[in-house]
């Protein structure tokens, strides 16, 4: 396929998506009578179709979640919703966890910084000692106070070693062959 | 002894709709449309009643085109097009039985074909780079992916973590977005 053909399959994919949201019989009508000639096209399609019914169920999953988690919230306020959370900690999840936490009892300044790395996507360094991450991040971020980056260290190697202990424990959970002798 | 088993009944030669008809990926793949339509057409509604839906969408689009089977011509293209574009044609109308508002688009072949010759031709044109700015991020960056970068829909599904079905609606919508801005822009002239 040339990249003239991709660009032509791409663009009728489009408007096929623009005339099925839009429900255009018209259009639909038209644009099956030219997939039914080419095969690529058809395929284009029934590729938008998957993609349609997967959105649709992840629509239909996230709002079971957030219905479940504000339910949780509204009638148990004292409790903390752990959500499990796959791929490298990043900055912007260990302000969030130390913002629930504890930012209460920092200075202005901090809590402005605190906001900042809120949303954050870097990854956190591999070198977690004090003094290397605060020269990291304070190149990256901004100054901020001494305590608060004693209380993001510290929450940054809880967050860390939560995850590892939950990658850990899902290797372990993985199903396991049966043993020969008993298949 | 040993049960008996009927042979599946074979289509008769020269009838590729049946024979079509008679494969169970073409069912799978019509199901798909079918679920898609419905479930976004009938949101509001239970499950099991778009499920339904598009069941019935299913059977009817069969029966239609075993009854225009003999009108079929194989030169005009693939029998698996041909049902699926009934299919659509019995959404349609099944939506209309229920009320529910469609919305015609106007006639925009002109600005489909003038977004081809831009994305075709001139990927480095001002006119182009100003419309690609107006895009959101995630649009802007699927578009460079496809077009600048020339990456496979596998390729790009694999950089988002998604599937390739998600990533063609992406792209998809992307296009969309970028056709929707150079219309305006055309407008304005």
């Amino acid at each position: 396929m040339t990249p003239r053909d991709r660009l032509q399959i791409d663009l009728a994919a489009a408007q096929y998506l623009e005339a099925f949201e839009a429900g255009d019989p018209t259009t639909l009508e038209r644009l099956w009578a030219d997939a039914s000639g080419d095969a690529e096209l058809l395929e284009a399609y029934r590729e938008t179709h998957d993609g349609l019914l997967e959105e649709q169920a992840a629509g239909e999953l996230d709002a079971a979640t957030s219905a479940i988690a504000d339910a949780v919230m509204k009638h148990l306020p004292s409790g903390k919703i752990d959500r499990t959370a796959t791929g490298p900690v990043t900055v912007g999840d260990v302000a969030r966890e130390l913002f629930r936490d504890t930012t209460a009892g920092f200075s202005a300044a901090a809590r402005q910084l605190s906001e900042r790395l809120r949303l954050a996507t870097e990854e956190l360094p591999d070198n977690l000692g004090l003094s290397a991450l605060v020269a990291w991040a304070e190149a990256k971020f901004g100054p901020g106070d001494i305590e608060y980056w004693k209380a993001f260290r510290h929450a940054a190697i809880t967050l860390d070693l939560r995850r590892s202990a939950e990658c850990e424990y899902y290797l372990a959970a993985r199903a396991a062959p049966k043993p020969e002798g008993l298949k | 002894m040993s049960p008996s088993v009927s042979p599946p009944i074979a289509a008769p030669p020269g009838d590729p709709a049946r024979a079509a008809l008679g494969n169970p990926a073409l069912h799978f793949q019509l199901e798909k449309q079918a679920k898609a339509f419905f479930q976004r057409y009938l949101a509001a509604r239970p499950r099991s009643f778009q499920l339904d839906e598009a069941g019935e969408a299913i059977q009817d689009a069969c029966k239609r085109a075993l009854d225009k089977s003999a009108k079929f011509d194989p030169a005009k293209g693939s029998t698996d097009g041909w049902i699926h574009g009934i299919l659509q044609v019995v959404c349609c109308e099944r939506c209309r039985l229920l009320n529910v508002r469609h919305q015609q688009i106007p006639d925009n072949s002109a600005v489909w074909s003038s977004l081809e010759a831009k994305l075709d031709s001139d990927r480095n044109t001002e006119e182009l780079s100003a419309l690609m700015k107006e895009l959101k991020d995630e649009d802007r960056q699927i578009v460079t992916w496809a077009y600048v970068e020339e990456l496979s829909h596998i390729e790009i599904a694999e950089k988002l973590g998604i599937s390739r079905g998600a990533s063609r609606v992406r792209l998809s919508r992307a296009l969309v977005a970028l056709k929707h801005l150079a219309s305006e822009k055309e407008g304005e002239r």
